[in-house]
């Protein structure tokens, strides 16, 4: 498991700094005075000035990015167009983001698994047929649309949910109401997919030889099915879940957006709109290497899953 | 006394054509899929010929009305056609979906190819390469062409097939690893091919049918992504019509007209149910492990 | 004479296929004595894997299984699920042909065993991991304490095999059903397992059904063997009996299809082969299953379905020309 989980860490540093480079290269490629951008549009010379200075933009690229990656690392990713931090904005807003994408996540999980595992006991019957037809419209709605009739039904019509907004944990009722229909919203389509790939993975693991000598030891299906068969294939699902988690990402923009949560999400498009260079370049950074570190996550979680991976081979 | 068997007279590609044509037309789903997929492109083809209306025609006797003989699926809020807009819009959102899933394929067939039938560093490089592209998931990708090129639906569609490109490196990749242990790899290699030869010639053709499977399978989910974009002001601007900026402009009259929204997201949903299941239907005949 | 252990009757298996039946075990009759080991030998596709998976309904849902198999006085193919499950790992236990696939990947060997002890017997943790210890001891592994606590690809082919024996032996049960037991391991480790299942019977007096499509390995342990063919019992007989005087045209082709070296005579004898092949399982076909490959095929082969017959003591043959080549 050590050499397994070194090669992955080694492998997100190298992603992570090729991430990086890009992203400082993006922003050099933006049309015009790079002062200007990285300035947040003040033309004023005096401030244009320091921005050079202190972007180091008469010195070569590589000692540019060298520079910027710097102060990045240690905290600093400049000023956005009014005037604050932009690591600052970004360390308020994140925990938001990180709230509905975990509710997204455990809601997606517990739905989506045991759907896929009932779909594939009961292959071929009106339960597999009801949950495969399900998780196909699922894969087909967009999630913002999705929100959007959510709004209208449980907001504008039933008056049951607020339709925008959000309230900090310290309010846990309201925070929850709040959060509610989003989160369901961004579940909708990742269970969609966890039922098919549990499904999938399921109908070949309860055809494999253990299986059937689970079976053979005189075990009630129950067992068989739960303890045998969904460990072996909670472990390919680990892998498709991580791939997930860039649509994830995607899903927490739009989300935040329609529901006007103010989270990381909603603060990209806002950057976007407002061409807010530097914004943009420290919302892009953060978000690839929060990515990376996820990822990262996900695979020492499917290693501890993996006997195979977590211990070494044959001994003979 | 045994009937003269036919089948004898018809080449193996023909015979295996015919086999495939026989299966699809049993799979009564797939078959509807196949019929919505062709009106959806026909509609987006034929626009500037069964649109009612011109997309951008206003009338403005007739701001947020209902259905009726005039309009059959009522106007919007500058008095705008909706069903005209609908099929207007189907133009950038199946052009998006079909450029983005074409120049996805095109990047990353390739590539993944060679990372599959080299391995070793190659592969390695290939799939660093891989996992930074996976970093950037398409809204981020779009937010950074949207800075530095500015919004449009071309931006647009470059972000959805770049988006798509790691996935289909990973499924050109696995095909070609597990093509190259075939017997007529060696058996080419003994005939003197090289190994552009043996890529292009040999191998390509036997995973065309995963191929096609998988672009299929990949269209809907540029078409949700081009709708995201826009919806989003990343991609096609308004007041040109794609789904994705109509259900941005209902976005504001939710209260006073949710039909509005309704009529794009259903467009949406059903386009890419069709093409989803097409492509699972496709899959089906294609694997020869299926039996009927 | 003891009353035997288990007693089948008429045993017939048929799988509902998308294409149409296929039939793959027509009305099967056989016995097997308490401490018994009998061999059931035919090639690929014969029926003999089907036969034994189907006394205890581990066949999937399209086989159509008719007949009786009485074990202990119960018919088993009467018998409710539940009841079934009770049968399953305690009365009588299997022990497969590949060992890798066969045991869980993520779970421990130790794990695996201790579940059949929990489960049939009720053990406590603590009481089930010392008999594991045991079991593991008995079928000659070493260090059992430290194995308890491995996963199985950890420990190579021959070892696993051994331990699907442990769990299959570990509620002491009256039939070991072995399928291709030696069939994926190499030569050297075939003998030591053998020796192990022989050494089995001898101890804790477990009767034993060894399935296999080798004819060596069931000379080497089996007091009486089973031939079948196309889902059809040919030839019945104490092993001796059968191979010093077989009596149906297949298991002469059978026997002499071994290669074996043979000192100073005709070392360039070719290896003779059983000409033709095995017929399709689709139709039950209202004649002797052979005929097409046989040399003493005749009007009477062809025309009606052989009855077993005893031609000589406890030898009987589903023949009708039977005899020495």
């Amino acid at each position: 498991m050590g050499g397994f989980l070194l090669r992955k860490v080694g492998a997100a540093l190298v992603v992570l700094l090729l991430a990086s480079i890009l992203v400082f290269l993006g922003v050099r490629a933006i049309p015009g005075d790079p002062a200007i951008a990285l300035g947040a549009e003040n033309r004023d010379p005096a401030v244009l000035a320091a921005v050079r200075h202190k972007y180091d933009l008469d010195k070569p690229l590589p000692v540019q990015y060298a520079h910027w990656i710097w102060l990045a690392l240690h905290g600093d990713l400049g000023t956005d167009q009014r005037q604050l931090s932009v690591a600052h904005t970004i360390v308020t807003r994140l925990p938001t983001s990180l709230e509905l994408a975990f509710l997204s996540m455990l809601l997606a999980t517990l739905v989506g698994i045991p759907a896929g595992v009932i779909a594939a006991v009961r292959r071929g019957r009106a339960s597999d047929y009801a949950v495969t037809a399900t998780a196909l419209v699922g894969l087909s709605v967009p999630h913002f649309w999705l929100g959007l009739l959510f709004i209208v039904w449980f907001a504008v019509e039933l008056h049951w949910l607020p339709a925008s907004g959000y309230v900090s944990l310290s309010h846990p009722v309201a925070n929850l109401e709040h959060l509610v229909m989003p989160s369901v919203v961004l579940a909708a389509g990742l269970a969609a997919i966890l039922m098919r790939q549990m499904r999938s993975s399921m109908l070949s693991t309860l055809g494999a030889d253990y299986v059937r000598t689970a079976r053979a030891k005189g075990l009630n299906e129950r067992t068989v099915i739960w303890r045998h068969a969904v460990r072996n294939s909670l472990i390919t699902v680990t892998t498709v879940i991580g791939l997930q988690l860039g649509g994830l990402i995607s899903g927490v923009v739009v989300t935040e957006t329609i529901f006007g949560i103010a989270g990381f999400g909603a603060l990209t498009v806002e950057a976007v709109n407002q061409r807010d260079y530097t914004l943009i370049q420290g919302v892009v950074l953060v978000a690839a290497a929060g990515y990376v570190v996820v990822n990262l996550a996900v695979d020492v979680v499917y290693s501890l899953l993996n006997p195979r991976i977590r211990v070494s081979g044959a001994r003979t | 006394m045994t009937a003269v068997d036919t089948t004898v007279l018809v080449s193996p590609r023909a015979r295996r054509r015919m086999l495939l044509r026989k299966r699809f037309l049993r799979r009564p789903m797939a078959v509807a899929g196949l019929v919505v997929v062709v009106v959806f492109v026909l509609a987006a083809v034929l626009a500037p010929v069964i649109a009612p209306y011109s997309a951008g025609a206003t009338d403005f006797n007739a701001l947020l009305s209902h259905s009726s003989s005039k309009h059959l699926l009522g106007t919007d809020e500058l008095g705008r056609d909706e069903l005209s807009r609908l099929i207007w819009g189907a133009r950038a959102s199946i052009q998006a979906g079909f450029f983005a899933t074409m120049l996805a394929m095109v990047v990353a067939v390739p590539i993944g190819m060679i990372a599959g039938y080299y391995r070793g560093w190659v592969d390695t490089v290939i799939a660093r390469v891989t996992d930074v592209l996976l970093a950037f998931p398409f809204i981020i990708l779009a937010v950074g062409l949207a800075a530095i090129l500015g919004p449009s639906l071309t931006n647009a569609t470059i972000a959805l097939g770049v988006g798509a490109v790691p996935g289909l490196i990973r499924i050109a990749r696995g095909e070609a690893l597990a093509l190259r242990e075939e017997d007529f790899v060696p058996a080419a290699i003994a005939n003197g091919a090289n190994d552009l030869t043996i890529i292009f010639r040999h191998i390509l053709p036997n995973m065309a049918s995963t191929l096609i499977v998988q672009a299929t399978l990949t269209i809907p989910g540029a078409i949700i992504g081009e709708a995201v974009l826009s919806f989003l002001g990343l991609g096609v601007q308004p007041p040109t019509p794609s789904w994705g900026v109509m259900l941005q402009d209902a976005q504001s009259y939710l209260s006073q007209a949710p039909r509005l929204a309704v009529y794009p997201g259903l467009a949406i949903v059903l386009a890419s149910l069709a093409f989803n299941v097409l492509g699972d239907g496709l899959r089906d005949i294609l694997d020869p492990r299926t039996t009927r | 004479m003891a009353a035997p252990l288990l007693e089948v009757t008429d045993l017939s298996v048929r799988f509902d296929t998308d294409d149409g039946p296929v039939h793959a075990v027509d009305r099967l009759s056989f016995t097997l004595a308490p401490g018994e080991v009998l061999g059931i030998v035919g090639e690929s596709g014969c029926g003999k894997s089907v036969t034994c998976m189907s006394l205890v309904r581990l066949l999937p849902e399209t086989a159509a299984i008719s007949g009786r198999a009485v074990f202990d006085g119960t018919d088993l193919l009467a018998l409710s699920q539940r009841r079934l499950r009770q049968v399953r790992g305690r009365q009588i236990s299997f022990v497969f042909q590949e060992p890798m696939t066969s045991l869980n990947p993520v779970f421990k060997v130790g794990r695996q065993i201790g579940e059949v002890l929990t489960k049939h017997l009720g053990l406590t943790r603590g009481e089930a991991r010392e008999r594991t210890i045991e079991l593991l001891r008995l079928v000659r592994i070493p260090a059992p304490e430290r194995r308890l606590d491995e996963y199985p690809h950890q420990l190579s082919g021959g070892m696993r095999q051994r331990v699907m024996i442990a769990m299959a032996l570990a509620c002491d049960p009256k039939v070991l059903i072995a399928d291709e037991p030696t069939t994926a391991l190499d030569v050297t480790i075939q003998a030591s397992v053998l020796d192990l299942l022989r050494d089995v019977r001898e101890r804790l007096g477990t009767a034993i059904v060894l399935i296999t499509h080798n004819l060596g390995v069931v000379a080497d342990i089996a007091d009486r063997v089973l031939v079948m063919y196309a889902g059809r019992k040919a030839e019945e007989a104490p092993v001796a009996d059968l191979y010093t005087a077989p009596q149906h045209p297949y298991t002469i082709g059978l026997l002499g299809a071994i290669p074996r070296p043979q000192d100073g005579e005709d070392t360039a004898r070719r290896l003779r082969e059983i000409p033709g092949r095995v017929p399709s399982l689709r139709e039950l076909p209202a004649m002797c299953a052979f005929a097409d490959r046989c040399p003493r095929a005749d009007e009477l082969s062809r025309s009606q379905v052989p009855e077993l017959r005893v031609v000589r003591p406890e030898h009987l043959v589903a023949c009708f020309h039977p005899g020495p080549e």
